[in-house]
């Protein structure tokens, strides 16, 4: 494999932003400030948008609701086209239940380094959620849980994945799985690969499955 | 150029060995510009051997919000010739801060201000068009669509038209509002185009950078693999670019990640049954998939580091003004960069940039229109001159729109007045300013203004209108934006509200 010279610029944020991450987690208090803030301040004096709902300092006169109108007639639907992903936290949080370990062991690292990438947010910096099951956040996901499929607390919480896959299946996915997703997961032990590429594969297949990412 | 070498090949071999050339090419390790110098010397004759519609082209999409105003870029020739202008950033004086002795003049109607010359050796391949029809945002016309980037788009759903918004992080409605089309937005419906061309293509990027929760609209109109990657922090763009091998490749082979690939496949069909979930669902998951699979091992050993260097700080940002705005996320001269890094590079072919300068209403001053104007002018100057010098301004078009509408040129006008911009730069764009808008008259303390709109099959600007009427159907500028990007006729034809629509040839060299 060719190694190129290797330059993370966000490894101190990435640091930082963990530690303050694992914190608030710990205390139950991972939110983010979901009323956008800010303030005007262009050259000249110029009167700016403010971000206050309604667009009261617009310079124009705020308009009226319409007779009738209340919040249940905002668009809204729980799309039936495309499937969403949970939000980070909580699948963090179902991981580390799901193998036992604390929200902050070692093994999630890569996991919390790479969570705007996973469609976590941060509406300080202006990130917001992003929740869309896209190519990309199955790369970084499948990226971010070898540590945890590789790890000895894995091992140790199931040792017979290769045998029988259906107890972490059930306990990843909250429901008996099928057959044919038993025999699905089968396919992955393919002889010509070693033992432990084999058990990577597939708890890598489970935690990547929709019924653990997804709603 | 000479002679194109591929005359000195039998002509019964010329065939195979454009084939095998490009398959050469296309290899990942091949930088653009040496790819771009060989197709130069070798596809003189690539039209006749179909291989020119293969060829990529790369899109820089540049979104400006907050009703971004061009004047001190391109000035309108009525104003920039008329004498007794009343200039000044209240009421309805002009704001176009330079008097007549500081503007240049140049062929095919453009006026330069100071900040806009570095433009000057490019003017050849730059349109610009300033009178398409206006948004219609409820706040004074913000909206996040843009009908030159999705025409049709309307604020009531209809047959055929779905949310455009579905797919922007933090969407709100202020500012932005909702909006329903048919139509693919460029940036989307050209990074589709792109995977048809090459499947093995990384994701098309749009930089979401705009200082506030004000948003653009990306929207692939139900297109499978048309979804631009959303990256909502400089850190993200890092993390989604990362200039390790060893990060590329996260399962060993691509038989492991193919297989994973087929696995997951299996497996979420199931999920889909239970919770009953649309064909469309499946479609797109079955492409991300795909996609993934490719990512999971790219074998890729190309590598671009996304960090700037300080020689590539001090080219991209000297004298470029910061950004102005709540929440600064990045610099366009940043932008510009990391644009064309990503496309000289090869390593995307579509790149959206978002961009804003916190909305200023009722007083515009000078420095205002200074900073928009250098914001504006500087990356576009240094991206045209970049890729020229990386060979691939022939297959390169940067389209620049007020994403939320422009202004009146009165100081205290908003979005919903006078303009909607389109400027379009690239290798199949003939260079002009189009249209016009001059002084009707006075009004208050400055002007009333009328505007001149091109008509659309032959640029040459119309009987003047003193009101918001008679713009140019947003269809015609994306079509023209299609063109500019060799798009085929028979992908864009199939969306209704574009269809039969014809571009603005006249801002085009391949029309």
């Amino acid at each position: 494999m060719v190694k190129v010279k290797k330059v993370n610029q966000t490894t101190t944020i990435s640091g930082l932003g963990l530690s303050l991450l694992a914190a608030t987690l710990a205390s139950g208090c991972y939110t983010g400030v979901d009323v956008p803030t800010g303030a005007d301040g262009a050259d000249d004096a110029p009167v700016a948008d403010g971000n206050q709902v309604g667009g009261d300092d617009d310079g124009i006169p705020p308009r009226e609701p319409e007779p009738g109108a209340d919040e249940s007639e905002e668009p809204f639907s729980v799309p039936s086209d495309e499937a969403r992903l949970l939000p980070f936290p909580v699948r963090m949080q179902n991981l580390a239940d799901l193998i036992g370990q604390p929200a902050d062991h070692p093994m999630f690292l890569d996991l919390l380094d790479l969570r705007f990438q996973l469609g976590d947010h941060d509406f300080a910096s202006g990130v917001a959620p992003d929740l869309r099951w896209s190519a990309e956040k199955m790369q970084n996901w499948v990226r971010g849980l070898r540590p945890v499929c590789s790890s000895a607390e894995m091992q140790v919480a199931y040792p017979g994945l290769l045998t029988d896959p259906r107890p972490f299946m059930r306990q990843a996915w909250g429901h008996e799985p099928a057959a044919e997703e038993v025999e699905s997961m089968a396919d992955l032990q393919d002889s010509t690969l070693p033992v432990e590429q084999q058990y990577l594969l597939t708890c890598l297949a489970v935690l990547t499955s929709l019924d653990f990412v997804s709603i | 150029m000479g002679k194109p070498r591929i005359e000195s090949i039998h002509p019964l071999r010329r065939r195979g060995f454009m084939k095998l050339a490009g398959a050469m090419l296309a290899a990942p390790a091949i930088p653009a510009g040496v790819r771009f110098a060989v197709n130069e010397q070798l596809v003189g004759e690539a039209r006749a051997f179909g291989i020119e519609d293969d060829r990529p082209s790369y899109f820089v999409e540049i979104n400006l919000r907050d009703q971004w105003d061009f004047m001190h870029v391109f000035v309108p020739p009525g104003l920039a010739t008329h004498t007794g202008l009343v200039r000044g950033g209240s009421g309805n004086m002009c704001t176009l801060f330079h008097d007549q002795g500081a503007l240049t003049q140049h062929a095919n109607g453009f006026y330069l201000t100071p900040e806009s010359a570095p433009l000057v050796p490019h003017l050849d391949q730059i349109a610009v068009m300033e009178l398409s029809e206006l948004c219609t945002g409820s706040i004074h016309g913000h909206e996040a669509v843009n009908a030159m980037r999705s025409p049709g788009r309307s604020k009531q759903t209809a047959a055929g038209k779905a949310a455009v918004w579905n797919n922007e992080p933090g969407y709100t409605e202020q500012g932005n509002d909702y909006y329903y089309s048919s139509s693919p937005t460029p940036a989307s419906l050209h990074n589709y185009w792109q995977k048809q061309l090459d499947p093995g293509l990384r994701n098309g990027v749009t930089l979401k950078y705009i200082s506030r929760f004000h948003s653009v609209c990306h929207y692939g109109a139900g297109l499978a693999d048309a979804e631009l990657t959303r990256i909502q922090s400089v850190d993200q763009l890092f993390q989604t670019f990362p200039d390790t091998v060893e990060d590329l490749n996260i399962l060993p082979t691509p038989e492991e990640a193919q297989m994973l690939s087929e696995v997951m496949s299996r497996v979420d069909d199931r999920f889909f049954d239970r919770y009953g979930f649309s064909g469309m669902a499946r479609t797109r998951h079955a492409t991300n998939l795909t996609s993934a699979a490719g990512l999971w091992h790219t074998g890729e050993i190309n590598i671009v580091s996304m960090p700037l260097t300080e020689e590539e700080n001090a080219y991209w940002g000297a004298g470029v003004p910061d950004q102005v705005g709540d929440n600064k996320k990045a610099n366009i001269w940043q932008m510009a960069a990391w644009a064309y890094k990503l496309l000289s590079n090869d390593v995307t072919r579509t790149v959206s940039l978002e961009f804003d300068y916190l909305d200023v209403h009722e007083t515009r001053g000078e420095s205002v229109m200074n900073t928009m104007g250098l914001q504006c002018a500087l990356p576009l100057a240094r991206l045209i001159q970049s890729f020229k010098d990386a060979g691939m301004w022939d297959r390169t078009t940067i389209a620049i729109f007020s994403a939320d509408g422009g202004r009146a040129p009165s100081a205290n006008s908003y979005g919903d007045s006078g303009k909607n911009t389109m400027v379009l730069a690239g290798g199949n764009v003939a260079g002009g300013y189009y249209g016009d808008i001059s002084v009707a008259g006075t009004s208050g303390n400055g002007h009333s203004y009328r505007y001149h709109v091109p008509d659309p099959e032959t640029g040459v600007p119309q009987a003047p209108v003193s009101d918001n009427s008679n713009r140019l159907n947003g269809a015609h500028a994306w079509r023209t934006v299609m063109k500019a990007l060799e798009v085929p006729d028979t992908v864009v034809e199939q969306y209704p509200d574009v269809a039969g629509i014809k571009p603005l040839s006249f801002m085009l060299s391949n029309a």
